[in-house]
């Protein structure tokens, strides 16, 4: 039986991220503050392994950001009042400024602002650390396996030795279990001749 | 030259190493498991197996922008020209000129100092070394030899692991294989001949 259509939509700030699962595939799109939006379709045997997520911690801008607005203002101020004195208008500056500072460092972890990356070769899947994070997560884990275990039939068009490797591979995933391994290994060898093999050899070894 | 707050590595009782770099620019943290490293730097954090890490000749060094020196110095351009606009003061003749001089000396000495601070703040030369899953960012600090020196030791210790036969491998990838980690160190001479000899076999 095909795996349901589910649909997640996370926010994080000004950034909305979509995630449409589909039984074979998945849709992601991101849509930011200038009403870009991108996006991407996926297959879910082309995620990556739990071990290769990554977590992105994008800049933090609230500091930089007070800083931008202060500094222009303080000269702002010096030029527009000419006779007030330029050192308690420069110490309110800034004592304004290290406010602005202290505000927007106490701000910059009130947003959820780190995502979870997850690399495929189509782009890079965000998702944002917050409650559905690891709904999501698990659930793409889930689909991935799913499709990997699909995946598990001996292509007889492709080289037997690469043949081999995948099996090796699916076999690390926890798709396939040793002995699975082990018998599908056995199993494409036996198609490769001898002679080839060790021509093979002679060649790696000059 | 970063200014790195030296921390002592934190050794554990099952051989986990965890190594700080800390700086007011950001550093990274470097966990170093038994098969892996968990890499926390300022923008990313993941892991990279230790045989997937490069070698030295593949490293790369680069540095922060000294973006931050040099808009403090615009920033107090603008500051000093707004002030000297601002001042209704006639300053005519010599004494005048004398003012003028001591202002604009003690605006350059303060806008120096000011800027030489940011940059020492913020300045950072580090070297990149990459992997599969991003760049691993050492600070060039007083940790930053040591911890070249324990990602490398690391990373033969991962390629002495891929020495063992891999059943996934044809005869002649394995052989390929032995003949890579021999270039890079990982297994001796002699290690190399046996374990060609029982792949032949």
């Amino acid at each position: 039986m095909d795996a349901p259509i589910v649909r997640f939509k996370q926010r994080n700030v000004l950034t909305k991220l979509g995630l449409t699962l589909h039984p074979d595939y998945a849709e992601f799109y991101v849509s930011g503050t200038r009403g870009n939006s991108t996006g991407f379709n996926f297959r879910y045997e082309m995620l990556p392994n739990a071990f290769d997520y990554r977590t992105h911690r994008p800049k933090d801008l609230f500091v930089t950001f007070s800083l931008m607005i202060v500094a222009p203002l303080s000269l702002f101020e010096l030029a527009i009042h000419p006779r007030d004195s330029a050192f308690s208008l420069l110490g309110f500056m800034v004592f304004f400024g290290a406010v602005m500072c202290a505000i927007g460092y106490g701000l910059r972890r009130m947003p959820k602002r780190e995502y979870t990356v997850l690399a495929t070769p189509a782009g890079r899947l965000l998702i944002a650390q917050d409650r559905q994070h690891d709904a999501i997560v698990t659930e793409l884990q889930s689909r991935r396996t799913a499709a990997l275990k699909r995946a598990a039939v001996i292509n007889p068009l492709e080289q037997p030795w690469r043949e081999v490797k995948k099996f090796k591979w699916l076999s690390d995933e926890g798709i396939i279990s040793e002995d699975d391994y082990q018998g599908y290994r056995a199993l494409i060898l036996a198609s490769v001749e001898p002679a080839t093999e060790k021509a093979l050899d002679h060649g790696a070894l000059h | 030259m970063a200014r790195c707050i030296r921390m002592e590595p934190a050794v554990y009782s099952d051989g986990l190493t965890i190594v700080s770099q800390r700086s007011i620019a950001g550093g990274a943290t470097f966990r170093f498991n038994e098969r892996h490293l968990d890499y926390f730097g300022r923008e990313w954090d993941f892991k990279a197996k230790y045989e997937e890490i490069v070698g030295p000749a593949h490293y790369r060094r680069s540095k922060t922008p000294d973006r931050p020196a040099t808009l403090a110095l615009m920033y107090l351009s603008g500051l000093a020209v707004v002030l000297l606009l601002r001042d209704h003061q006639p300053h005519y003749g010599p004494e005048g000129w004398h003012w003028f001089m001591r202002a604009v000396g003690g605006f350059i000495a303060v806008a120096v100092a000011i800027c030489a601070t940011i940059r020492y703040a913020t300045h950072q030369e580090y070297t990149l070394v990459p992997t599969r899953s991003g760049n691993i960012v050492v600070v060039k600090g007083k940790q930053h030899d040591a911890i070249i020196a324990k990602l490398q030791a690391c990373r033969l210790d991962g390629l002495r692991r891929l020495a063992a036969p891999n059943s996934a491998n044809s005869p002649g990838e394995e052989l390929a294989k032995l003949k890579w980690l021999r270039d890079e160190g990982a297994i001796s001479d002699a290690d190399f001949q046996q374990r060609c000899a029982a792949v032949a076999t």
